[in-house]
Order: structure tokens, then sequence, then C-alpha cells
């Protein structure tokens, strides 16, 4: 069965077929074609190493890729809307909560609405909306430590010393804060008591 | 390791792998001819073919015959090179095939005739019709081996290759020999 043989009738064909394998296969320089080839694939292992290196590559940075869209969904599930009737009404609230004392190397002063740079300014809803969704995951503390972890929170981003516990602000924040967290819509809910 | 084992491996790279690959040259270029018809462009995709195949020569520990592997490499790369050419697929045969040695004037022009009528009867096959018939004949594959690198059962193969030869010959022999 190796061997091609002829149906009936295709006898005709058949030789005309061979015909032209026979003159093809006469001009055809096999050794000149085996000597191309050789060359050619000598060539290649560089090309070789790159296709395999390439998604190597490819994998390198799809991960890269899906770690840096991670860490931005995070930031934005985490990030306050900037809103800035949100931001000032936040900034109000700490102002409120800080006030009580005169800013201090250790304790940080919290920026006027007017005058504050933007990024202070979200910096401080963030240090806010964080501290209080950390209070509301844990699930336990009073007032004190809710407010605590908040100002700890706001503090904990400037140089300075520790947060004095003398310094937590009112119970009336702390009680505020809470309820907003475990309703799940601070920022809304500051932007509306403002 | 003979050479098909060193071949099959496709691990590393060695003079004998190549060997290996490149005794089948001449079935590689008969079997581009058959889909091309153009010995140039046979010469080039035979090349091509050894290319691919050396750079897949991983997937070779999985095939049962190196020269229906390479066969079925040759016949992706010509369907390849007819799409990438967007010309068809066989070109006028008189222009590209050497002329007969014959020097009486009507045995030269029935036998341009009868090949003109061989080009048109496999130009007018289906696909799957050619590719056995051309493997088969340009090719020399085994029905086994012809199924192997199509993905067909023998059976398939066999009553394909029937086929396509009936039709080949009754275009022929209809034609009469007169160009």
């Amino acid at each position: 069965m190796n061997g091609p043989s002829k149906d009936e009738g295709f006898e005709e064909p058949g030789a005309l077929v061979d015909a032209e394998k026979k003159a093809a296969l006469a001009a055809f320089d096999g050794e000149a074609f085996a000597r191309r080839v050789r060359r050619a694939v000598a060539a290649e292992p560089a090309r070789t190493e790159r296709v395999w290196l390439r998604p190597v590559l490819a994998g390198a940075l799809a991960t890269l890729l899906l770690a840096a869209s991670l860490a931005a969904w995070r930031h934005v599930r985490n990030a306050p809307e900037p809103d800035p009737a949100i931001v000032a009404a936040a900034l109000r609230g700490c102002t409120f909560f800080a006030a009580s004392e005169e800013a201090s190397p250790s304790r940080p002063r919290i920026p006027e609405a007017d005058g504050a740079r933007a990024a202070d300014l979200v910096w401080v809803v963030q240090a806010v909306v964080h501290g209080a969704r950390r209070s509301g995951a844990s699930g336990r503390g009073g007032p004190d430590d809710l407010a605590g972890t908040v100002l700890a929170a706001f503090a904990g981003g400037r140089p300075g010393g520790p947060v004095e516990w003398k310094a937590v602000p009112s119970e009336d924040l702390a009680r505020r804060l809470g309820e907003l967290s475990r309703g799940g819509g601070l920022a809304r809910a500051i932007a509306g008591a403002s | 390791m003979s050479d098909m084992e060193a071949a099959r491996t496709g691990t590393r790279c060695s003079e004998e792998d190549v060997e290996a690959l490149l005794e089948h040259r001449a079935t590689v270029f008969l079997v581009c001819l058959g889909f091309v018809r153009n010995r140039h462009d046979a010469e080039e995709l035979a090349q091509e073919t050894y290319l691919r195949a050396w750079r897949s020569r991983g997937r070779l520990r999985e095939e049962g015959s190196v020269k229906a592997w390479l066969c079925r490499i040759a016949r992706n790369a010509c369907l390849d090179h007819v799409r990438r050419t967007r010309k068809g697929l066989f070109r006028p045969l008189l222009a590209t095939t050497d002329p007969p040695d014959e020097t009486d004037l009507d045995a030269e022009l029935e036998d341009k005739g009868r090949r003109i009528a061989l080009r048109k009867a496999i130009l007018d096959l289906s696909r799957p019709l050619r590719d056995v018939l051309v493997m088969r004949e340009y090719g020399e594959l085994s029905y086994e081996q012809i199924a192997g690198a199509l993905g067909v059962a023998p059976g398939t193969v066999m009553s394909r290759l029937h086929r396509a030869r009936a039709r080949v010959a009754e275009a022929v022999r209809k034609h009469g020999g007169r160009p």
C-alpha cells in the first residue's frame, strides 16, 4: 500500500503525472536545496529562542498589567468620590474633631477649606473614609476607638509622633462616623449632611 | 539515537535532525509542485515547509510518519501561499514548465493538450479531492499516511482518491489528446 497504485482508467493521467514529476525532479537540484535548508535552519536557533521568549515576556507583561489593574481597582474602590461638596464636608468634619487643640508637629494642621490644595483635601477624605471603614469592618470598639482609628489614619500619613488619645474628638463625631460607615455611604452621607 | 528519534525529540539542533528531515525533500518538493504547479514556487514553498517543520519539530513526537507530517505542512504552506498571493491555485502550466524534448510538433502539441487537460481537471477538483490526489500521486503517500496527514479515515482517503482519479481520467479522456 506504499506505492501509488493506479485505479483502472487512470493510466493516462497517471502517466502524465509521472512524466511531470520526472521532469521536475530532473530539474530539481536536491543538494543545492538541502544546502539552503541547512543554512536557513542554522540561522533559526536565535529566532527559536525569541519565539520561546516571546510568550514568557508576554506573560510577565500581562502579570504586571493585571497587578497594576488590581491595584488601581482597589484604589478606586477604596477612594472617595472626588466631589468638591464631599471634600468640603469631610474637611469640616475633620476640622471639627481636630480643632480642639492647636496643631503641633506631632499633630497635623487641618488645611483650610479655601486655601487647601486639592491633594490635601483628597488625602483628608481618604483618611476619614479609611478610618471609618476600618472601624466599621472591625465591628468592635466604642466611639473612642472609632475616632482614634480615624485620627490615627489621619495622622499616619504625616511626619510626627503617635496619636494622643486625649485628643480624641467628640463622641458625636465618632458616633456619626460609625453610623455612616455601617451604612456604606459615608461620602454620600457627609455630602448630604453638609 | 537514530536520525528519526533525534528529529522526533525536537529539543536540540543537530545536523542529524536536519538530515533526517531532508531525506524527504524530493517528496516535499513534488507535493508543493502538485499544489502550486510552478517549479520555482514549489522550491520556495518546500524550503518554507522545512523551516516550519523545524520550528515545530517538538510536535513530531506525536506524529506517526515524518513524511506524512512534512506533506501536511507542505500542503498548509501551499494553501497559505495561495491565500497570501490571492492568485488561483494553479498557474498556466505551459508557461511554467520546461518544454518537452520531442522535436515532433504533432507529438508536442498533443502532449501539451493532454497536460492542459490534466491541469484543468485537477483544478476543477474540490479541495478534499485535490488534497488526496496530490498527496497520493505527487507525494506517493500511502492511504494511511494521507489519512494521518489530513485527519480522516483511510476509507475516506480511498473513496476520495477513487472519485478524484475518475474525474481527472474522464476529463483527460474527453479531451482526446487534442490541445
